[in-house]
């Protein structure tokens, strides 16, 4: 909507300003005439004409100036009755004047306005005038925006006066101004280029759109000339289009295209009339910028025609059958369906050079010119080899200007490029070729064709990979045929018999048959069974011998292949076997190859007979008669008795050779007689003496003459029978050995050891009798052996990995092994057992033994040992004399801080552990070990882990049989030392106060003195004021000091009160104190403290006094020596006492001596004594009351004796 | 001065202090004399009539707390005021209370003012008749 411009606002508020000011004029000549300053007027009339009014006293004069006002006018009464009213008024509100008079002047007040209105009529009525914008009800039901002024009218009683200016045509005009300016502000803000022309033609409005577009001084030009335009249908152009539109119709969205500045800007234009009642006078021109659309339009097309490219390059790998093809085939896509000039891909040698493999479009020999290379050199440094190099799309906007396009300008010029693109192809993070695009357009390839590209490039990679995966597959495939064949061919034709056969389990899980799966064509030659595939075993052979399936079954379930031969009765063949699993072990299928070698089993039993029948020849054969002797006597019997046949013809062969037979010849006659056989053992001497045994055929031959012969045939068995006498006599001793033996031997006589046994002490371990089956890996679950359980450190163990089981699995002796057996019974033992296989001559493992050790008791010395080793109150150390610690118990590691790892890793060393003062303590202990395998407990520190030391006892034992290394307890005794030291303390402490005491006597002595003397001289009278004045200082200072030996030369009290005490406790938790140092020192305390009453003292005093007097003792006395306490009560000067001594062994105390022994500084210690001991000792006593007495003898001991007041009697029992 | 006047016994082992002490009371208005040890106290008093014993404790031989319960026996009249300077003195003091002995004690060095006002308090415990 556009609108003329009648007035400017300027022009407008000029007006209101002048309506404003008449009003204004008005009121104030309303109020100077009710004032009664001003006597008459002149007023403008609506005529224009002037007349003047004159007001006082003229009531119609007054009447004519307000029926002459512009404005309506009119009065009110008290209660708003409208008095009077203009005409003015009543045609402004269109309601007759005589209906106003009279009337409520609320009645011409809109409901809206009535509020204000009330609060204006309160106001006038206070003598406030008040003027407000509001609106009439006017007649027609219509309101009336007007300009109202309330005042009071002083000369008239009870009456307001109210001036009423009709706002309406002002309120008109601002809407125009509004609207007016609410259409520039949309024209200024529309997107759209917008023009306002006239009827003309000529450009009177523009907004900002258009200016930007166009440019800026387009105003009051003829819009043909400025806006040059046409439709792009052609249909039209400027100049026919205002004699359309002026014609009234709206032109409404053509494309067109503007000329502005020698640009053609595509626009999409409306252009519509401005029509007024008056017709039409003008039209509005709009134009919207479609040139953005437009080229993404031209984008979108080349990318359609990328995507199409990509997708049909995916459908050519879909069909593509080699790779040359297919890359032909991309490159056609690429180029057809993006419309680009020629596409080529490449790929990288490793001699560097790119070999194009195939192209599509217009070439023409260009690829034959190229010569690239993708290395850092001037022929690879254009797009193809940068973007093999780099990994990267290679973009050459313009080939006219790209300098490193330069080595392949003039060529690619030749053919029409103008610009390319390349990108690589991928596997991986490397580059093996790369596709070019050549456009005959400069930059014709925009960011989101590369992007589509690029992606066709990861397809093409893949392609290229997947077709060459294709290829290898397809080559693998074939060379697998092949194989195959092969393997088929050899299936078919080798002379084994092959077979592949699922072993079938019974419920058990034993192997109880088995089904074929396939077999070869030899198969059926070498077992002469048909059809058997899919068939078992023991529906073809039901006779089939049991090993069969218990060998297939084993290589089925345990993988080991196995080789060996045997029989199938049923056929009446052996085979020679070969079986091995096949295929995953949960299907239990074997593969067997087999060989019939019947033949050679059978020529090996007529080589068995054969050679028998040689031995035969070596058998003695004697012909003889009952009556007559010996008729024949052949080589054998010659060998065998020595006897020549001369010597043995006619001879009778019982007496000749001593025979020595188990029936009498009589009975064997009879024998033979019956069943003219008779056989035996007999017992014959040789000529030379010997004893040989033989085994004896006797037959009775009747010859045709009727004579009875006897056909003799002896051979040897004397070495057997000796072999026999010495297996026996061996068996006898390894039966006697077996059950003396005190280890259980068990032995299974098969090397599956289904069945063990044992002798009586294995028997008697296992709880079990001879005729048990020991064997846990018995088939039978009930046996005995079954119901036994193995465990290995908590862990039950199979029986296959039983020492017995594992010496016959795996041929070899097992080491020592130890593990717990639970019996049924309940009671379990620990075993240590060792495992032999048994050999035949072969090797071959044909039985095994274990031998059973009930190490029980052993263990649980052990584990006794252990928990010794893991007391808590020792340390204990395994030591190397050379400082190695070989293993230590937690409680050492805790008192050294470092832990189990530490040690294990080698990081303790109690040599370095060892402060090198005590080194000569070390090495002493080193000489007592060395010497007597123990040495003298000692007291010593170690540094600790944390560099913190503790205190031990130290007590070490070498080996017996290696004084190198050994065990040392360690008691830790740092406490004790701890509280030792701080005793030791207290005592310095005490001694430090005593001393105090004693020098504050000594001070204070003086200070009174000092004191009198000043205050006497002070007294003088002839005292000089200035004399007087250093006395008072003496006087202050005399305070001072005063003040400070009195804090500080009092402080050793002991603070709390004094207590009951039982000497008796305090001897004892003295003595505790010293425990260390009496252990090490092997010194004895004795005690013998009967109940003697308490006394009252300070308990830590008194126990400075016991530990002083002791640690004297100990000083005194030797290593071993003894001390005593005894408690005794005495009267004394017929008061109750009770008496401590403290007597040692020790070496005593010169009498000359003696009686220094409790003044200060006196020691016999010169080293580390303070000489403080006994004299504070006596101090503390005499302060309890207490007396303390000294008895020694030089060489003999020394005994302190301290007599106490008693404090509280206990009441004896 | 005159027989109304109280005599003083100084006790102690260090002749400047009792002799000094002896010459400030003697200012003060008091009859004053100083022995050097417990048995020679015993003595003077017996002499002096004394009023007032002033004692030293720690002094050889006859220490001061033994001294004044002595002086408790034999002359119940006479007053004891004891002064230390040790401070085992307690210890001492401590043990005489619990066998039912009561002394008070001062500790050296007493000031003059402290000791004279002491003094005339336990001779005078009307201060109106405070000596002048």
């Amino acid at each position: 909507m556009v609108l003329p411009v009648p007035k400017s606002s300027d022009e407008l508020q000029k007006e209101i300003e002048t309506l404003r000011a008449q009003l204004a004029e008005a009121q104030e000549v309303i109020r100077a005439i009710q004032a009664g300053d001003v006597d008459a007027v002149v007023v403008s009339g609506p005529q224009g004409e002037q007349q003047i009014f004159t007001l006082r006293g003229a009531e119609y004069d007054y009447r004519a100036l307000v029926e002459a006002m512009n404005e309506g006018a009119a009065t009110l009464g008290g209660d708003g009755t409208v008095l009077y009213c203009n005409h003015r008024l009543a045609d402004l509100i269109g309601i007759p004047l005589e209906q106003i008079i009279g009337s409520h002047v609320t009645k011409l007040i809109s409901a809206e306005a009535m509020h204000d209105f009330e609060a204006m009529l309160a106001r006038a009525w206070r003598g406030d005038s008040s003027t407000a914008e509001l609106e009439f009800r006017a007649g027609h039901g219509k309101t009336i925006p007007v300009y109202l002024s309330l005042r009071e009218m002083r000369s008239e009683d009870a009456a307001l006066c109210m001036v009423v200016t009709d706002l309406t045509e002002r309120k008109k005009v601002d809407e125009l101004v509004t609207a007016g300016k609410l259409a520039t502000s949309i024209l200024d803000s529309a997107a759209e280029a917008i023009a306002v022309c006239d009827e003309t033609g000529r450009i009177v409005r523009v907004n900002q759109a258009l200016e930007v577009l166009c440019g800026t001084n387009l105003l009051f030009q003829r819009f043909e000339d400025a806006l040059p335009l046409k439709f792009v249908d052609g249909s039209a152009s400027s100049g026919t289009l205002f004699s359309i539109v002026l014609g009234g119709s709206t032109v409404r969205a053509r494309e067109a295209v503007v000329r502005s500045h020698d640009q053609l800007i595509p626009v999409l234009l409306t252009v519509a009339p401005i029509k007024s009642p008056k017709g039409i006078f003008g039209c509005v021109v709009t134009m919207t910028d479609i040139s953005a659309r437009k080229r993404s339009e031209i984008q979108l097309q080349k990318l359609n025609r990328a995507l199409k490219a990509q997708s049909n390059s995916i459908q050519a790998l879909l069909h593509a059958v080699d790779e040359s093809t297919y890359l032909k085939e991309v490159c056609r896509v690429v180029t057809e369906d993006c419309g680009h000039a020629m596409m080529w891909i490449g790929f990288a040698e490793d001699d560097k050079t790119v070999r194009p493999a195939a192209f599509s479009g217009f070439e023409n020999g260009y690829l034959e010119t190229l010569k690239l290379t993708w290395d850092d050199s001037e022929m690879g440094r254009g797009p193809t080899g940068s973007a093999i190099r780099t990994g990267q799309p290679t973009l050459c906007r313009n080939m006219l200007t790209d300098s490193d396009f330069l080595p392949w300008r003039a060529e690619a010029i030749k053919r029409g490029y103008a610009s390319s693109l390349v990108v690589p192809l991928m596997e991986g993070n490397r580059a093996f070729g790369a596709f070019s695009i050549y456009s005959q357009e400069a930059d014709a390839f925009s960011i989101a064709e590369i992007g589509l590209l690029t992606e066709l490039a990861a397809d093409l990679a893949f392609g290229i990979q997947t077709l060459r995966m294709r290829a290898a597959h397809a080559r693998a495939e074939e060379i697998l045929r092949e194989s195959e064949a092969r393997y088929r061919n050899l299936f078919n034709s080798m002379g084994e018999g092959f077979c592949i056969a699922e072993v079938l389990f019974d419920a058990d899980g034993k192997p109880d048959d088995y089904r074929f799966l396939q077999v070869n064509p030899a198969f059926e030659q070498q077992t002469g069974l048909y059809q058997v595939v899919g068939k078992r075993i023991r529906e073809l052979i039901p006779t089939i011998e049991r090993h069969w399936f218990d060998i297939f079954g084993n290589v089925a379930l345990s993988g080991e292949p196995v080789t060996f031969a045997n029989e199938v009765r049923a056929l009446g063949r052996w085979y020679d076997v070969h079986a091995y699993r096949v295929g995953a072990p949960e299907l239990r299928q074997v593969a067997v190859v087999f060989n019939d070698i019947s033949e050679h089993k059978r020529a090996e039993e007529i080589l068995q007979r054969h050679a028998e029948m040689q031995r035969l020849s070596f058998d003695a054969i004697i012909v003889w008669r009952p009556e007559g002797g010996i008729e024949s006597w052949n080589r054998g019997a010659e060998q065998l008795y020595g006897y020549t046949e001369k010597e043995a013809l006619g001879q009778a062969t019982h007496e000749l050779l001593k025979t020595i037979r188990p029936l009498a010849l009589p009975k064997v006659m009879e024998r033979l007689h019956e069943t003219r056989n008779w056989e035996g053992e007999l017992r014959h001497t040789t000529k030379d003496g010997r004893d040989v045994f033989v085994t004896s055929r006797h037959q009775l031959v009747v010859g045709s003459d009727g004579v009875e012969r006897i056909l003799e045939t002896n051979r040897d068995i004397t070495d057997r029978k000796r072999a026999e006498e010495q297996l026996f006599a061996a068996t006898q001793r390894m039966s006697a050995l077996m059950r003396a033996l005190p280890v259980g031997v068990t032995f299974s006589e098969d090397p599956t050891c289904r069945s063990i046994t044992g002798n009586p002490a294995a028997l008697a371990q296992f709880e079990v009798s001879a005729e048990d089956n020991l064997s846990a890996s018995a088939l039978n679950p009930s046996v005995a052996g079954r119901q036994l359980k193995f465990f290995q450190n908590g862990r039950q163990i199979n029986d296959a990995d039983l020492p017995l089981q594992r010496a016959v699995f795996e041929n070899r002796e097992i080491p020592p092994f130890e593990m717990e057996v639970l019996l049924p019974s309940g009671r379990s033992w620990i075993a240590e057992c060792t495992g032999a296989p048994v050999r035949d001559a072969d090797g071959n493992v044909v039985a095994g033994i274990a031998v059973t050790a009930d190490i029980t008791e052993r263990k649980r010395a052990e584990m006794r040992l252990r928990r010794f080793f893991e007391t808590d109150l020792f340390a204990i150390l395994y030591w190397g004399i050379d400082g190695t610690v070989i293993d230590a118990n937690d409680k050492y590691l805790e008192m050294t801080g470092y832990t189990r790892a530490d040690l294990r890793a080698g990081l303790l060393n109690w040599a370095k552990m060892t402060p090198p003062e005590y080194q000569a303590m070390d090495d002493d202990a080193r000489r007592q070990i060395k010497a007597t395998g123990i040495h003298r407990p000692y007291e010593k520190e170690y540094i600790r882990r944390d560099g913190t030391r503790v205190w031990g006892l130290f007590s070490a034992a070498a080996w017996e049989d290696n004084r190198n290394e050994g065990v040392t307890f360690i008691l830790d005794i740092t406490d004790r030392k701890l509280a030792a030291q701080a005793l030791l303390r207290s005592e310095k402490l005490a001694s430090v106060g005593r001393m105090a005491s004693t020098i504050a006597h000594e001070i204070n002595n003086p200070l009174e003195t000092i004191g009198n003397v000043v205050y006497l001289a002070m007294l003088d009278p002839g005292l000089s004021p200035e004399a007087k004045s250093y006395l008072e200082i003496a006087v202050q200072e005399l305070e001072r000091v005063t003040h400070i030996t009195k804090q500080t030369l009092a402080f050793h009290r002991e603070t709390s009160a004094p207590a009951l005490i039982d000497l008796c406790q305090s001897i004892d938790s003295t003595v505790r104190l010293f425990a260390g140092r009496l252990e090490s020192r092997g010194v004895t305390i004795k005690k013998r403290c009967p109940d003697v009453g308490r006394i009252k003292a300070f308990g830590g005093e008194i126990q400075q006094v016991i530990a002083n007097l002791l640690s004297n003792s100990m000083d005194a006395v030797p290593d071993r020596g003894r001390i005593e306490f005894r408690l005794s009560r005495t009267p004394l000067n017929g008061r109750a006492k009770i008496r401590l001594t403290i007597a040692d062994t020790g070496s005593g105390i010169a009498p000359e001596r003696l009686q220094s022994v409790f003044e200060p500084f006196f020691t016999t210690k010169e080293m580390y004594g303070t000489g403080l001991g006994l004299w504070v000792t006596r101090q503390i006593l005499e302060k309890h009351g207490a007396k303390i007495r000294v008895r020694s003898k030089v060489g003999k001991g020394t005994v302190f004796s301290i007599v106490f007041p008693v404090a509280e009697i206990t009441v004896p029992q | 001065m005159t027989s109304e006047k109280s005599t003083i016994l100084i006790v102690d082992d260090e002749p400047r202090i009792a002799d000094t002490l002896v010459v400030i009371f003697q200012v003060a208005g008091y009859s004053a004399s100083a022995v050097y040890n417990g048995t020679d106290a015993l003595a003077a008093i017996e002499a002096s009539q004394a009023a007032l014993v002033i004692c030293d404790v720690v002094m050889p031989d006859l220490n001061g707390i033994e001294l004044a319960k002595k002086i408790r026996a034999s002359y119940p009249n006479c007053k004891v005021l004891l002064f230390s300077g040790n401070a085992d003195t307690q210890h001492l003091l401590n043990t005489a209370e619990q066998q039912g002995h009561a002394f008070e004690v001062l500790a050296k060095p007493v000031p003059p003012l402290q000791m004279l006002a002491k003094v005339a308090s336990l001779l005078h415990p009307n201060p109106s008749s405070f000596p002048q």
